[in-house]
């Protein structure tokens, strides 16, 4: 909640600061894209990307539903196949192998 | 048995039949797996790895051993799945790239701020949705979004696939999750 309040305060604030202050620090457009892209952002090259999603409730939003979409695709990637499958791959292969022969 | 090494290829290009046999032992079920996850079914599964094997026994005199023989044997199934994906017409736009690019102002900021995920439902059901979700993406960012996010392939060896350089499969995926990102909010929302 007090984080909450504290980034409301922060992005009334930055909204006023003259853009000179504002030029070096990440838009919320540059930081979906590089969330997007990337898993790990603990370097120190992720320095003012950490800094804009603590202040950013928006991006903060954008960087969990991101983290529970991965998890989802994680688990969707551990595919096992059944038996019934395994023996018809099995059987294709045969038929691969036999027409290797001929 | 090194399968990237120049013996090997050279045993591959010459119709060598024990060579042919270890590749296929080796990438059978792997190729199976990747055509599922791409949301085939399993026939359908079966008819595109068998038009892979073809077209690889066909082509392999002219694989030049740029790439490794698993991201060439790989492109073509991918190549025969898309193939697969146009004739089947899936595809049902939700979002435009245009719409994408749109979500945010000139300074940057977000129009729309994306909500909490705090009522999204448990992963597995989250990926069930994201499954049917595919079909709604165009077909180029639906084949980096699996590739890269389902089946774990490494991002220099999906360019190599797709054809596309690392600043464009960075964009198809910003896009594809953004798409994918902006149905889940909407369908989940209370």
């Amino acid at each position: 909640m007090l984080l909450k309040l504290f980034r409301i305060i922060i992005h009334f604030f930055s909204a006023l600061m003259p853009k000179a202050l504002t030029k070096n620090m990440l838009t919320c457009q540059e930081v979906a894209f590089i969330l997007a892209n990337t898993k790990n952002i603990e370097g120190p090259e992720f320095k003012k990307l950490r800094m804009h999603l603590f202040l950013c409730e928006p991006c903060a939003n954008y960087r969990q539903q991101l983290l529970k979409m991965s998890k989802a695709t994680d688990e969707l990637g551990n595919l096992e196949l059944n038996s019934d499958q395994l023996e018809k791959i099995k059987a294709h292969q045969e038929r691969l192998f036999k027409n290797l022969k001929k | 048995m090194n399968l990237s090494s120049q013996e090997f290829i050279s045993r591959l290009q010459s119709r060598d039949h024990e060579a042919f046999s270890v590749l296929i032992s080796e990438y059978q079920i792997p190729l199976y797996k990747a055509a599922i996850k791409l949301k085939l079914d399993f026939d359908q599964a079966e008819e595109v790895v068998q038009q892979t094997w073809a077209s690889f026994f066909e082509s392999v005199e002219n694989f030049e051993g740029r790439s490794h023989i698993r991201t060439y044997l790989f492109g073509i199934l991918y190549n025969k799945i898309k193939e697969l994906w146009r004739s089947n017409k899936k595809y049902t736009t939700e979002f435009s790239d245009e719409q994408i690019e749109g979500l945010f102002s000139e300074d940057g900021h977000y129009k729309q701020a994306p909500k909490s995920p705090e009522y999204w439902l448990n992963s597995k059901q989250v990926g069930m949705i994201i499954e049917e979700l595919l079909d709604t993406l165009p077909e180029n960012q639906r084949m980096a979004f699996v590739l890269k996010e389902i089946n774990g392939e490494p991002t220099e060896e999906i360019c190599k696939i797709l054809g596309v350089s690392t600043t464009n499969l960075g964009v198809l995926i910003y896009r594809a999750k953004n798409k994918l990102r902006l149905q889940l909010e909407k369908r989940l929302e209370k």
